[in-house]
C-alpha cells in the first residue's frame, strides 16, 4: 500500500482516515461560513462598517504566506517520492518557518484589534471573526505538529514514510484551502 | 525528469494562487470599502477556483479515487452555491422571516 504512491485505486494520497477527518470538518467549517454570510446580510451596513477595521493587506500577506508553505509542503510529497529526502526535510522547514509567520501575524493583528477595542463583543461580525480565525488557528497549531511529524518522519529509514507524509501533507493543505474562505469571507468581500 | 515536471507544475499553481489572491484583493479594496455584488460575486468564485486548485495539484486529487474526487467537486460546488444564496437571497430571507416568523417568538 504505502509503495503504490502513483496507485489510481487507492482513495487518496495517505491514511483514508485523514481523508475522512478533512471531509467531516471541511463540511462543519463550510456550514459555519455559510452562516456568517447569511448572518451577514441581516445587517449588511454593520458588517461592513465592522469590516473596515481589519487590514486587508494583513489578510492578503498571510493568504500569501499559507499558499506558499502549502506549495512547499506539496514539494516535499514530490520530493519524498523521488527519495531526496534531505530535500523534503528543508522544504518541511521552510514551510514550517511561513506557518509561524502566519500565526505571527494573526497574534498582531488579534493584539491590535484587541487594543483598538474591536473585541469578541463589539459587534456581530467581531464575534464571528474572532471564532474563525480562532478555530482556524487551532487547525494551525495541530497542522504545525503535523509537520513536525513529517520531519521526524524523513529523520528516519522506515519504508512507509511516503504514506506518513502524504497523511500530514493532505491536513496542512486543508488548513490552507479553509484560510482562502476566511480571506475572502471576512477581509475582502463588499 | 517526471519529478521535474511535477515541481514545474507546482511552482505554475503556486503563481496562479499568488496572483488570484491579489486579484481579490485588489477587487475587495478597490471600492474603499462601499458595497458591490459583482466584486463579491467574482471574489467568491475566485475563492473557489483556488480551494479546487489545491485539492487537485497540491492535495493530488486529479490522482485519487474517483469517490474522492467526486467530493471534492461536492464539497467545492456546495460550498460556493450556498455562499452565493446566502449573500443574494440572504437579505429577502430575513425580510421574510421577519414578516411571517420572528413574531411568533
Amino acid at each position: 500500500m504505502s509503495g503504490a504512491a502513483q496507485s489510481e485505486t487507492r482513495f487518496g494520497p495517505g491514511q483514508p482516515a485523514m481523508w475522512f477527518f478533512v471531509i467531516f470538518d471541511s463540511f462543519i467549517y463550510a456550514l459555519y461560513l455559510i452562516s456568517y454570510v447569511f448572518f451577514r446580510m441581516r445587517e449588511p451596513e454593520a458588517f461592513m462598517a465592522s469590516q473596515a477595521h481589519l487590514d486587508q493587506g494583513l489578510g492578503a500577506l498571510n493568504t500569501v504566506m499559507l499558499l506558499t508553505s502549502s506549495w512547499l509542503v506539496a514539494r516535499v510529497v514530490s520530493s519524498t517520492r523521488a527519495g531526496a529526502f534531505e530535500v523534503a526535510k528543508r522544504e518541511v522547514m521552510i514551510a514550517g518557518a511561513f506557518g509561524l509567520g502566519f500565526m505571527a501575524i494573526k497574534i498582531w493583528e488579534w493584539s491590535a484589534s484587541i487594543d483598538a477595542g474591536y473585541t469578541l463583543t463589539h459587534s456581530l461580525f467581531f464575534s464571528y471573526y474572532y471564532f474563525i480565525t480562532g478555530f482556524h488557528f487551532i487547525h494551525m497549531i495541530i497542522g504545525m505538529i503535523c509537520l513536525g511529524i513529517a520531519w521526524f518522519t524523513l529523520q528516519q529509514s522506515q519504508a512507509d514514510r511516503l504514506y506518513t507524509v502524504e497523511t500530514c501533507a493532505t491536513y496542512w493543505h486543508m488548513v490552507d484551502f479553509l484560510w482562502v474562505f476566511i480571506f475572502a469571507l471576512l477581509y475582502v468581500m463588499r | 525528469m517526471m519529478d521535474a515536471l511535477k515541481q514545474h507544475r507546482l511552482t505554475l499553481v503556486w503563481l496562479g494562487l499568488v496572483g488570484v489572491t491579489a486579484l481579490s484583493w485588489a477587487l475587495g479594496s478597490g471600492g474603499n470599502h462601499s458595497p458591490s455584488t459583482v466584486a463579491t460575486a467574482a471574489i467568491l468564485v475566485i475563492s473557489a477556483i483556488k480551494a479546487r486548485l489545491i485539492m487537485r495539484e497540491f492535495m493530488e486529487i486529479n490522482h485519487a479515487s474517483i469517490r474522492l474526487k467526486r467530493y471534492a467537486e461536492a464539497w467545492v460546488g456546495f460550498t460556493l452555491t450556498m455562499l452565493l444564496m446566502a449573500y443574494f437571497f440572504g437579505a429577502a430571507i430575513w425580510r421574510w422571516m421577519e414578516i411571517y416568523l420572528l413574531h411568533l417568538l
